[in-house]
């Protein structure tokens, strides 16, 4: 996927409506995320943003600050299945925001993660992934930085 | 010449002891990062679950045997942590962190070398034909039909596709041994909940998984079936099952 290709997605008209956390469980969700389970993982559902393209949010807790992460994944829906676009990550525990891209990479990635892609530092935040207004904080930027309108008129939930 | 490799590695205290940021990274482009915590007077190292959670990432069961098998052959320098699918060292003294942290730190690049068995790149054309097929009869019979379908509550056993007429089919595409140890064990799992699904597997060809193997799985499901060779015959059968 090009830079031009990539934009085509970004500027699409995309929105959230509605975002919830449960315990993630293999076989949940499609691949390439289909093997995401374990008992500190919890995803949201594959939303629809309208148009081909979706999101999951994973959330990582743990009993330390520096071990919880979060993950927003934008996907592209292609006819083999889930192609993914955008990663974006939170790791208290030595890297800030950043976002890695599927662009210019001459690989097929479709149901697969983003090994070797571009990555990306966004502006520093601080987040606790325990904390249900931060994770909907990270949910903001995610969907700022990806072009994605929140929930209603009135904002998300 | 001097070289300052300690440069390259970050390491900070937590609530519950020390993390180190190592300059090794995985594919994504994290830092392999390693905790320190205390335990009982000793330390244990572990990976917070990093390596297993970007197989996950990339469509890579870390409970697949091939892993696991591994895992358990590492086992005097890592312990693999089942509950929070994490590498852990065994318990060590102070001065012997930074050396358990290596130890962890390499397994966790290591473990990630397992993401070359996701299942895309080694899906065969069998799987696809099979599907494909599936689709076609869903089609022709009117029967409709799912898949990637979970048989159990634990979503442990997952019908490849699942015809949800008034006699339900799950079929299960065996493309290996435990595929079709899945097979048998959702077949047996239906019987006991008392759920009459019929439960058909069917492998490329008898050579693939063995002539034991496919005698067997007539015993222990509703029917296996052999598909090279017999692709007509696959696809009246499954037909009729249906009507």
């Amino acid at each position: 996927m090009n830079r031009k290709d990539l934009s085509v997605k970004k500027i699409a008209a995309k929105r959230l409506d509605y975002v919830a956390f449960q315990a993630a469980k293999k076989g949940k969700l499609p691949k390439p995320l289909d093997k995401l389970g374990g008992a500190r993982l919890h995803a949201t559902s594959l939303m629809s943003l309208g148009g081909c393209l979706s999101a999951v949010f994973v959330w990582k807790t743990a009993p330390i600050v520096e071990q919880r992460q979060l993950y927003g994944w934008l996907f592209q829906e292609v006819e083999q299945g889930m192609l993914p676009l955008a990663r974006m990550d939170y790791h208290p525990s030595h890297k800030n925001l950043h976002v890695v891209l599927n662009c210019e990479r001459e690989l097929d990635l479709t149901n697969r993660g983003l090994p070797g892609c571009k990555e990306f530092a966004l502006r520093e935040v601080t987040l606790d992934p325990d904390n249900e207004q931060d994770r909907f904080r990270f949910i903001t930027i995610f969907c700022e930085r990806l072009n994605i309108k929140l929930g209603e008129d009135t904002g998300l939930l | 010449m001097n070289l300052d490799i300690c440069k390259d590695f970050i390491l900070r205290q937590t609530a519950n002891g020390l993390l180190l940021v190592t300059p090794l990274r995985y594919d994504d482009g994290d830092q392999i990062t390693v905790f320190a915590e205390r335990t009982g007077g000793m330390w244990q190292v572990h990976d917070n679950g990093e390596a297993a959670l970007r197989l996950m990432f990339d469509g890579v069961d870390p409970d697949a045997a091939r892993i696991q098998c591994w895992l358990s052959e590492q086992s005097a320098r890592i312990h693999w942590n089942e509950a929070l699918d994490q590498i852990e060292s065994d318990p060590v003294e102070e001065v012997d962190i930074v050396l358990a942290a290596f130890k962890v730190a390499q397994a966790a690049v290591q473990l990630q070398a397992f993401s070359a068995l996701r299942t895309s790149r080694h899906e065969s054309p069998f799987k696809g034909e099979i599907i494909a097929l599936l689709k076609q009869i869903s089609e022709e019979t009117g029967v409709a039909a799912q898949f990637d379908v979970p048989l159990d509550e634990n979503q442990l056993l997952v019908a490849d596709c699942r015809f949800s007429g008034s006699k339900p089919v799950a079929i299960i595409i065996a493309n290996s041994t435990e595929r079709l140890l899945e097979a048998e064990l959702a077949f047996s799992h239906l019987r006991r909940m008392g759920d009459n699904t019929q439960v058909l597997a069917v492998v490329e060809n008898a050579k693939s998984i063995g002539h034991k193997q496919i005698a067997r799985a007539n015993y222990f499901t509703d029917k296996t079936y052999e598909y090279q060779g017999f692709e007509r015959a696959f696809h009246g059968a499954i037909t009729d099952t249906l009507h």
